[in-house]
């Protein structure tokens, strides 16, 4: 039973890269480790020390911490929001992928509140938010919201590991302690299946409005502000739509790191990318309706406190950088995407990885020019980030990159029972078809069945 | 049957009649600043019924939805609607010196107009609403026409080519009715701006198309015109309307929290003026309306598939996007509510004619798309 040429096509696939650990891993897990102990060390700098080691002061109050925070939010959108929307649509075409979104979310959701921790300086009073909560706070809003999407992301990715879990409690009888308790006695019953399907359409629904309201609480900590150019009215959709732009880009980039580094082109083809590419050309259309109504609206508006913030990235001093996040989020990605010839593995890829720097500059053209130029210019401050922030930003990645990693090592980064249960389903398919027709005809027509074209609406 | 029809249509041609003499006798009695605000009213809403069918059917082109498919049909008659209302837009022209302050002279001593006047000036705003006017035709042409033809020549070509334009009439879409949005309702007051207006009026719109395509599908439905459709297809109807009113919830919450907490002077007038007075009733009735009732009473999955509560519900939407319209244009022109003889004109003279135009387009083509190709995919579509 537990030979390994007893085992299913997708077992042999997928439980190998669980089990096998190449030299190539541990080389990339101890440098990623460097970094993250380099950046634990400039966070105890900073505790030792004080805020005043970071290149914040008065007014620029936020720095690269929050737009670390407001970045890494962004990306958790890629699990919770791709993963249960393509699940409601029933777009078939999502079983490899939404393993490898859901773990996203769960890492960078805890490493992006963590930002948030080291950014108020005095992590002693971290609990003071809701020791003595201000209701009208948006920050404590961010806290309930952050808390209840963490701890719902973390069901909506449990839940569909639970037959996985069962699988490899019956093919590795050495990590039994580990997937026995996991696996919660699954047997793959009828009545379990139709549980669990059920269990997981129910978090689907239930995360969809939780990921809108947290990026949009998140936008609300700015527009709630009277600072100009963050108080927008469409701040709420417009860092959502962000977020889902920067989410898939984010997943097309660790699928393609999992596709060759895991071999398994098999599972992960071209076109996963193709159609997620066509999702990333919708959102980086939406994402230019967005920012082109934000701007545009600020110039009708015509008010001189947000002019000159929209000058300050237009023309001034970070114009390096808003135009960078242009280039990065609007032509390239069109062009990239918008030609099918160009929409292939790797064009998706450098698309993603510009916009993802494209929205990181994004967020930080939020976040700095309008503290750089308050309604009341008492100061006249510069902001460059001290080589703590920077640690800390570089530690921040590596232990993403490091926790994703290691979750690849307990559970496999493809879901194997909903690949089986795909192809339960094309079978069904093909003799529901196969019926409509003549029966003399049948043996012709028995070739493989044609999918459907993805429902996405 | 035909000489019932021709009553129907005589009996509503007259009632549009009636509405007409009282519309007419509004701007005589109450003054053109009434008569041009409840023509806005209607033009608006005409728009946003026609441009909300369009861009269903654009919206499924583009994402290749096939289980919709069965029921395109009728957002692609009912999209014409959109170029019904053109006469509309084009005589709305005329309100401009008396209904917006910046098309004015006095305009002129406003330093916030001024400052916006390279965008608000009467000639730029002629040929704004010129462009989207055109547009609208084009984008009929590119998605909607061609799929009548399919009926009798059934070449599939025509589905692929469809879908090929479906990118550039979404971005039609957004753009002219941004434009609308800030153009014809929000530079009534021109000192106030919101970002999230022109998406706020989305929400409205794709509302409103959504439930004309639901009222236009259970008429051919209750009459068997829609053989294969069944309660699932319905259910997505309903789901897509539920989606969307909470959609148009979080937009108006959106835009109102923000303003009301931020306090801003040159902002926050405008929630002040929708929300003094009678004003405020009329506001909770337009959250309570718009939001809540929809809501609840398609929340349960029974309701989504009941062609009685979907019609109901429907027509209650439709009911408040006239509400929402009302409460964003009058407070510009009045600072009471004003309910009355000419607004009901008003109701008469273009229900009837609405409801006449809609008429002929529901007789337009086959009742389903015969000639495309994942027609007979898109009825077998079970949840």
């Amino acid at each position: 039973m537990n030979r390994r040429e007893d085992w299913t096509y997708e077992e042999k696939a997928l439980i190998p890269p669980v089990v096998d650990t190449s030299r190539l891993f541990w080389f990339t897990a101890v440098g990623l480790s460097a970094i993250v102990l380099w950046a634990l060390y400039a966070w105890y700098y900073q505790l030792q020390r004080g805020l005043g080691v970071t290149g914040m002061g008065r007014p620029i109050y936020w720095g690269f911490y929050i737009t670390n925070f407001v970045f890494f939010i962004g990306v958790s959108h890629a699990g919770t929001l791709i993963s249960a929307i393509l699940r409601l649509t029933r777009a078939e075409w999502r079983r490899p992928i939404t393993r490898a979104a859901e773990i996203i979310t769960v890492a960078v959701i805890a490493i992006g509140a963590s930002n948030v921790i080291i950014d108020l300086g005095r992590e002693d009073r971290l609990l003071n938010v809701i020791f003595k909560p201000h209701l009208t706070s948006p920050l404590l809003w961010d806290v309930f919201s952050i808390t209840t999407y963490l701890t719902g992301s973390v069901l909506y990715l449990y839940l569909p590991t639970i037959p996985d879990s069962a699988i490899l409690r019956d093919r590795l009888p050495h990590r039994r302690w580990l997937y026995g308790p996991l696996s919660l006695g699954w047997t793959g019953t009828e009545r379990q299946k139709k549980l669990l399907n059920r269990a997981i359409a129910i978090m689907a629904v239930i995360m969809v409005p939780i990921a809108v309201s947290v990026h949009t609480v998140v936008s609300w900590v700015f527009a709630m502000t009277i600072q100009p150019m963050w108080h927008s009215s469409i701040f709420g959709p417009y860092f959502v739509v962000g977020a889902i732009y920067s989410g898939i880009a984010a997943i097309i980039v660790a699928m393609a790191i999992i596709r060759k580094g895991c071999h398994l082109e098999a599972f992960l083809k071209p076109l996963h990318f193709d159609y997620l590419g066509r999702l990333l050309l919708v959102m980086t259309l939406l994402w230019t309706y967005f920012t082109f109504a934000e701007y545009i609206t600020t110039y009708y508006g015509n008010s001189p406190d947000e002019i000159k913030v929209m000058m300050s990235k237009l023309t001034g001093p970070f114009a390096p950088y808003f135009w960078t996040m242009v280039i990065c989020c609007l032509p390239i990605p069109l062009i990239i995407l918008g030609v099918r010839r160009f929409r292939t593995i790797t064009g998706t890829v450098i698309a993603s990885l510009l916009i993802n720097v494209g929205m990181w500059l994004e967020r930080f053209t939020i976040v700095i020019p309008t503290l750089s130029n308050p309604r009341i210019p008492r100061y006249n401050v510069h902001y460059t980030p001290s080589w703590v922030e920077v640690s800390l930003m570089a530690g921040c990645f590596a232990l993403f990159i490091l926790v994703y990693m290691g979750f690849a090592k307990l559970f496999p980064i493809i879901s194997i029972w909903e690949i089986e249960e795909g192809k339960e389903g094309v079978q069904e398919t093909a003799e529901r078809l196969e019926s409509y027709l003549p029966e003399g005809e049948r043996d012709e027509a028995t070739g493989p069945p044609v999918p459907a074209a993805a429902s996405v609406a | 049957m035909s000489s019932g029809s021709g009553t129907t249509i005589r009996s509503l041609l007259l009632l549009s009649a009636v509405g007409f003499v009282g519309a007419a006798a509004t701007y005589f009695v109450e003054g053109p600043a009434r008569f041009w605000a409840n023509w806005l009213v209607w033009m608006v809403f005409g728009i946003a019924v026609g441009l909300g069918c369009l861009f269903i059917v654009a919206l499924e082109h583009q994402v290749q939805s096939v289980w919709s498919v069965p029921l395109r049909r009728v957002p692609e008659r009912l999209s014409s609607l959109a170029l019904w209302v053109t006469p509309l837009v084009l005589a709305a022209l005329l309100c401009l010196p008396v209904l917006y302050p910046w098309a004015r002279p006095e305009g002129a001593s406003v330093p916030a107009i001024v400052l916006k006047s390279a965008w608000l000036n009467t000639p730029f705003f002629i040929i704004r609403t010129v462009a989207c006017v055109a547009l609208w035709f084009v984008a009929y042409r590119l998605v909607v026409k061609r799929s009548f033809e399919q009926d009798r020549s059934r070449d599939p070509m025509i589905t692929v080519c469809l879908r090929r334009h479906a990118p550039l009439v979404l971005a039609i879409f957004a753009l002219t009715l941004t434009t609308v949005a800030f153009d014809w309702i929000s530079s009534l007051e021109p000192v106030w701006y919101s970002d999230i207006f022109g998406v706020y009026l989305f929400a409205g719109t794709f509302l409103s198309g959504l439930a004309a395509t639901t009222l236009g599908t259970l008429y051919l439905y209750n009459r068997g015109r829609l053989p294969g459709v069944t309660e699932d297809h319905l259910y997505n109807l309903g789901g897509f309307l539920f989606a969307f009113t909470v959609f148009w919830g979080y937009i108006a919450f959106a835009q109102y929290m923000l303003m009301w907490y931020g306090d801003m002077p040159e902002e926050v007038f405008w929630f002040k003026q929708r929300t003094t007075g009678g004003w405020l009733a009329l506001a909770l009735i337009l959250g309570i309306g718009h939001f809540f009732v929809p809501f609840l009473a398609l929340v349960s999955r029974k309701a989504k598939i009941s062609p009685k509560r979907l019609r109901w519900v429907s027509l209650w939407i439709l009911a408040f996007m006239l509400v929402d319209l009302y409460w964003l244009i009058f407070p510009a022109v009045g600072a009471k509510v004003r309910l009355g003889w000419p607004e009901l004109s008003f109701a008469l003279l273009f229900l009837p004619l609405g409801l006449l135009a809609a008429r002929a387009a529901m007789a337009k083509g086959e009742d389903t798309p015969v000639g495309d190709p994942f027609l007979q995919e898109g009825l077998e579509f079970r949840l």
